[in-house]
């Protein structure tokens, strides 16, 4: 069943050249991207810096007011004043919990304050509820007492964890949750998110630059840049056989812990991300790809093939073979 | 002889919270041309390890208590303030940060010729000019005019080590230099650290707690944790044949390409030590899955095993070696 359903998504920033008077440029951090995401599984958004995939997450939780586009959950479309009310039903868990969680406030009242704010239950209803939250993110009750400067960075996304799961949303949406943390912590940290989802059956929306991460738990794979799509499709088939040329090199450039595998002459990708405000016409992939020919100048166009979905002019024709 | 040799280093921050040893007693050695990488959490004292070399300690707090370096056989610290900038150099994880904002590219790396080499002004310029080429930054002449903010992320840092490698150092020491940047940029970057490799005899020390990275980069790898080295070993065998506890679960908890997708990770249990208060005995053993009672009473010497050398009880029985 389709839980989330993103049609032509458009986020637009004005950039102002004067003090006062009309933008004179926008920036298109997300430009026509639609998808949708199943009730139940992980869905991930992948993009290096300036893909446009935290503002997708932002435009989803209505905190970016969008330029175009719509966004249908459970069914219903969903306007901007919707929001206020369908943020118990959508709950972000932000990359660093240093600056998500307010320093002044025990960890009780943070975790509790969706609740309050939502006028959820009486006192002892919404204490009785932090109580069995905070333990089933693995903390222990004497937590609740703590500000958030004695606790350890995996400790305090947990208890971002804790505050987006105690409204029992249905979507959750993960932006970065591991970058932040050291290496040992993210895998204690990622194996709770999937704990928490097959025991309460959620839905997450998984933004993040790692692709290991993404490859280890997501079902289904956005690819972003530039604030377009470029390839959409089962995780597992993406990796595997990258059709987009940015998806294959993206893949490319992740080091292989192996190092019987260092390729000293492998093809990498060359340049870097133009400047979202002056994006190049059509294809914006077209600036570092190997493959470009005069048609990328055109606006590629949504092809399925084998199960998926890429903007390429590449497979217009599918008469080459990447 | 190493070119680098560090003996019994111990580094304590006197903090108002109370005295905390961000290393505790490391030795280790670096051979000419070699790569080392050092892996570590926050907190392990992988940077602490790069700027007592450097001299760059955090005055006042902070201050080398015991132990020795010795670069090319000699005490290093006594010349750090020659050396600095021309025989070792250093690349930091922030470009931005480490880059004076207010001169032009040009002018930053100009000045580190004219200062250490007495280069004139003019072989200065094509000198600097030579370099950004051949850390692939396109049009040199035009960029050596432009301003750090004017730069992005991955040209920054190319810049940054160009600077670096400018006087042709012995020692290079870059700590997390990729881990600020793009995936795709990162290996760019990687790219040009295969490169100086090949193309020099420079010696780096490179930081990360990234071990995809290293094993992409080094020749011999320090794990370390808590202010301690658990395991020194040749890139080949950590990867192969993890001796540390520790170093096993780094590896096991990666979530690798190759596996297939079951979605739980292996994970470490715990949390990282309070340096205030760190464990007694091994650092380790609050954590460890194979933790017996002698590992909470006493420190485990450095044990050989193979070629490599490991600090923990489950190799006692070993040769203990006194420097690695």
């Amino acid at each position: 069943m389709k839980l989330l359903e993103v049609k032509n998504l458009k986020v637009f920033f004005p950039i102002k050249d004067k003090l006062f008077g009309k933008p004179t440029k926008f920036v298109k951090a997300v430009n026509n991207v639609s998808f949708e995401v199943e009730k139940g599984e992980i869905f991930s958004i992948v993009g290096e810096s300036g893909s446009g995939k935290s503002t997708i997450a932002l435009a989803l939780m209505g905190i970016h007011e969008r330029n175009g586009g719509s966004i249908i959950f459970n069914g219903a479309e969903v306007n901007q004043e919707d929001f206020k009310t369908l943020r118990r039903k959508i709950q972000i868990v932000f990359q660093d919990p240093d600056s998500s969680l307010d320093p002044r406030k025990r960890i009780k009242e943070i975790i509790a304050e969706g609740l309050r704010v939502h006028r959820v239950g009486d006192k002892a209803f919404i204490d009785e509820k932090v109580r069995d939250i905070v333990e089933k993110v693995g903390l222990t009750v004497d937590t609740l007492r703590k500000y958030p400067h004695e606790l350890s960075g995996g400790q305090k996304q947990r208890v971002g964890i804790a505050r987006a799961l105690v409204l029992e949303p249905e979507l959750i949406i993960l932006d970065e949750p591991t970058a932040s943390l050291d290496v040992s912590i993210q895998a204690q940290i990622l194996n709770l998110l999937v704990d928490l989802q097959e025991a309460l059956g959620l839905t997450y929306i998984l933004i993040t630059h790692d692709l290991k991460l993404v490859e280890h738990i997501s079902d289904r794979t956005l690819v972003m840049y530039l604030g377009k799509v470029m390839e959409m499709g089962e995780t597992k088939q993406i990796m595997n056989k990258p059709l987009h040329p940015y998806t294959k090199a993206l893949i490319d450039s992740v080091p292989v812990p192996n190092p019987e595998k260092r390729n000293e002459n492998e093809e990498i990708l060359t340049g870097e991300i133009p400047s979202p405000l002056n994006p190049p016409e059509g294809c914006p992939f077209k600036t570092r790809c190997k493959y470009r020919m005069e048609l990328c100048s055109k606006e590629p166009k949504s092809i399925k093939l084998e199960n998926r979905v890429v903007f390429c002019h590449l497979y217009e024709s599918k008469n080459l073979e990447v | 002889m190493p070119l680098l040799e560090v003996k019994n280093l111990t580094v304590e921050f006197h903090i108002p919270e109370g005295v905390l040893k961000a290393l505790d007693g490391i030795s280790f050695m670096l051979n000419e041309g070699e790569v080392l990488g050092i892996v570590g959490e926050s907190g392990s004292g992988k940077s602490t390890t790069a700027l007592s070399i450097m001299n760059l300690l955090p005055a006042p707090s902070g201050r080398i208590k015991e132990g020795e370096i010795f670069f090319k056989g000699e005490p290093l610290l006594e010349k750090i303030d020659e050396l600095r900038g021309k025989d070792i150099s250093m690349v930091f994880q922030n470009p931005l940060n480490s880059l004076n904002p207010s001169l032009k590219i040009g002018q930053q790396l100009m000045e580190v010729l004219q200062e250490h080499m007495d280069m004139s002004e003019e072989k200065a310029w094509n000198e600097s000019i030579e370099a950004l080429r051949m850390m692939g930054i396109p049009d040199p002449e035009t960029m050596m005019n432009r301003y750090p903010f004017e730069f992005s992320g991955g040209m920054r840092q190319r810049a940054m080590i160009a600077m670096a490698m400018l006087c042709r150092p012995k020692l290079l020491i870059a700590d997390e230099p990729t881990t600020a940047l793009d995936v795709t940029i990162q290996a760019q970057i990687l790219r040009i650290f295969k490169r100086l490799k090949k193309a020099t005899q420079t010696s780096i020390i490179f930081i990360s707690h990234d071990l995809s990275v290293i094993a992409q980069i080094a020749d011999r790898v320090l794990i370390m944790y808590a202010g301690k080295i658990l395991e020194i070993s040749s890139v080949r065998d950590l990867f192969k044949r993890p001796l540390h506890p520790y170093t096993q679960g780094l590896l096991k908890s990666i979530p690798s390409f190759s596996k297939e997708k079951g979605k739980k990770l292996y994970s470490i249990p715990g949390n990282v030590p309070n340096l205030l208060n760190p464990p007694s005995g091994c650092v380790f053993h609050p954590r460890c899955p194979y933790t017996k009672e002698i590992c909470n009473l006493e420190t485990p010497p450095n044990f050989k095993v193979g070629n490599s050398t490991v600090s923990c009880w489950l190799f006692k029985g070993a040769d203990v070696v006194e420097t690695t």
